[in-house]
């Protein structure tokens, strides 16, 4: 029997520290109240997370060549995703990675099952409403240095957008 | 609010995080991939690589400025 090497970059320790990262400016950051202190802060966060979704991205070209339409079709979206279910009372936070017409990728603090369907309400950063839509989990992926799973949602209806002023 | 004795120490051990960062960036833009990996994704990868080591070190200096001029500054919380 043939072994294959492995294709996957080791990216598992730059994965851990970028988590670990961003989780010690989120926790600074609700504690400082100074403006100038805080905009340089939350730009390093946006920063710290952007890189680790870019280094997830370059990984996953590498390893599956096959995603590079797909990839293409995505944008990089800061913000927030709350997740519930119905007729529960359980509510989710996560941390929006990227977003396209047809998903988004959610980084959390647990695992799904694929095949799950969730209300997510997207709250992008700058957008004064969230996007309200419902989404089945299609992958989710653990990151082997930290508790933090990406999971991917496929969206099953049109996104209610929020309004503008145009 | 934080003291700023306090926003200096939790800086610092920021700025021991992100200062990790660039070697590692620079480990996965050395790495070798199988044989067969496709070139030009590998080409891909490993110049994200190097350039995440750079806005890692770029990162690492706003970390030390913000650092010291806090550290110069007269207020106590921040």
């Amino acid at each position: 029997m043939t072994i294959r090497p492995d294709p996957t970059p080791p990216c598992d320790h730059a994965f851990g520290r970028i988590q670990t990262l961003a989780a010690e400016l989120e926790r600074l950051i609700v504690k400082v109240e100074d403006p100038a202190v805080l905009k340089t802060l939350r730009n390093l966060l946006t920063d710290t997370l952007m890189q680790g979704d870019e280094l997830g991205a370059v990984a996953d070209a590498l390893c599956h060549p096959g995603t590079e339409n797909r990839r293409k079709s995505r944008i990089r979206a800061m913000g927030e995703v709350s997740l519930r279910t119905d007729g529960s009372a359980q509510n989710l936070v996560g941390r929006c990675l990227d977003l396209s017409l047809g998903g988004v990728c959610v980084n959390l603090d647990r695992a799904l099952e694929p095949g799950e369907l969730w209300h997510l309400d997207i709250r992008l950063y700058g957008a004064s409403s969230p996007m309200r839509i419902m989404g089945r989990v299609s992958w989710c992926r653990r990151h082997a240095d930290s508790h933090n799973h990406r999971v991917g949602f496929e969206f099953q209806s049109d996104p209610e957008l929020p309004d503008t002023d145009d | 609010m934080i003291a700023k004795h306090d926003l200096i120490e939790s800086l610092q051990d920021i700025l021991s995080l992100q200062q990790d960062l660039a070697p590692l960036y620079r480990q996965l833009a050395d790495w070798e991939p199988p044989s067969d990996a496709p070139p030009a994704r590998h080409r891909e990868f490993a110049a994200t690589c190097r350039s995440l080591e750079q806005d890692s070190l770029r990162q690492a200096e706003c970390i030390e400025n913000l650092c010291s001029s806090i550290a110069r500054g007269d207020r106590n919380d921040y």
